[in-house]
């Protein structure tokens, strides 16, 4: 098992970079062997920067026409403690918890809140370029859909 | 669907490469089960796989109502605490 923490990203909500992401791993691709649950062929999706938008990112799938709304932990929680099994850490070639970069999908519903879902958050492995929609083995403490602001 | 009897310590062996074993059958009604199959089988608890592909759905639904309205979005997140 293997433990990723991430904490509230400090300071005005401008940059990606600011959550580890400099402008060039924006628009990095990511390859999920395992697709996303319930999107399971969906294997390549590309993270891309949309200044109206910062911090959230699209991930935009390059098999078809899915995208996702993403924004990396740090901007929707103060502590983000994730434990990630043996199993996941195998398949995403994880030595490291510096190494992962987390991103969680965010959902824009039609009365116009926004939540986040905590309990599936997406990992890359930035050394192996896996990426991986996990089931952290504390999804029962983690919220499916974490309301954003009010 | 395909309906089988196994007693505890007996398996049923899916595409020769998934064993699922009966390990204990509680006097209640749980049976616990175990999965042995190839790390890139993912095995979960069904309300899980639901719950989360439930949530890729409607986050994949609603992207593009979130691309029209990027001035709100924007505004959810300067109000999060």
């Amino acid at each position: 098992m293997i433990t990723i923490e991430k904490k509230r990203t400090e300071g005005p909500v401008q940059s990606p970079a600011r959550e580890g992401l400099t402008p060039e791993e924006t628009g990095v691709e990511l390859h999920f062997p395992a697709g996303l649950l319930g999107f399971e062929a969906s294997q390549h999706f590309r993270l891309i920067r949309d200044e109206d938008l910062e911090p959230y990112q699209w991930m935009k799938g390059l098999d078809g026409e899915q995208a996702f709304l993403v924004i990396p932990p740090g901007y929707v929680v103060e502590n983000y403690n994730i434990e990630i099994s043996d199993e996941d850490q195998e398949l995403l070639g994880l030595e490291n918890p510096e190494d992962a970069m987390v991103l969680n999908i965010a959902t824009w519903h039609t009365d116009e809140t926004v939540t986040v879902n905590l309990k599936g958050p997406i990992i890359y492995n930035k050394v192996t370029s896996q990426a991986r929609q996990v089931i952290p083995l504390n999804a029962p403490d983690l919220t499916l859909a974490h309301p954003m602001g009010n | 669907m395909l309906v089988l009897s196994r007693k505890p310590n007996e398996s049923i062996v899916i595409d020769g490469r998934i064993k699922v074993s009966v390990l204990r059958v509680d006097s209640g009604d749980a049976v616990r089960l175990g999965v042995e199959a190839p790390l890139d089988i993912r095995v979960m608890r069904q309300e899980i796989y639901d719950e989360i592909m439930a949530s890729n759905q409607a986050a994949a639904g609603s992207a593009g109502m979130a691309r029209k309205q990027a001035s709100k979005l924007k505004k959810q997140l300067a109000a999060t605490p």
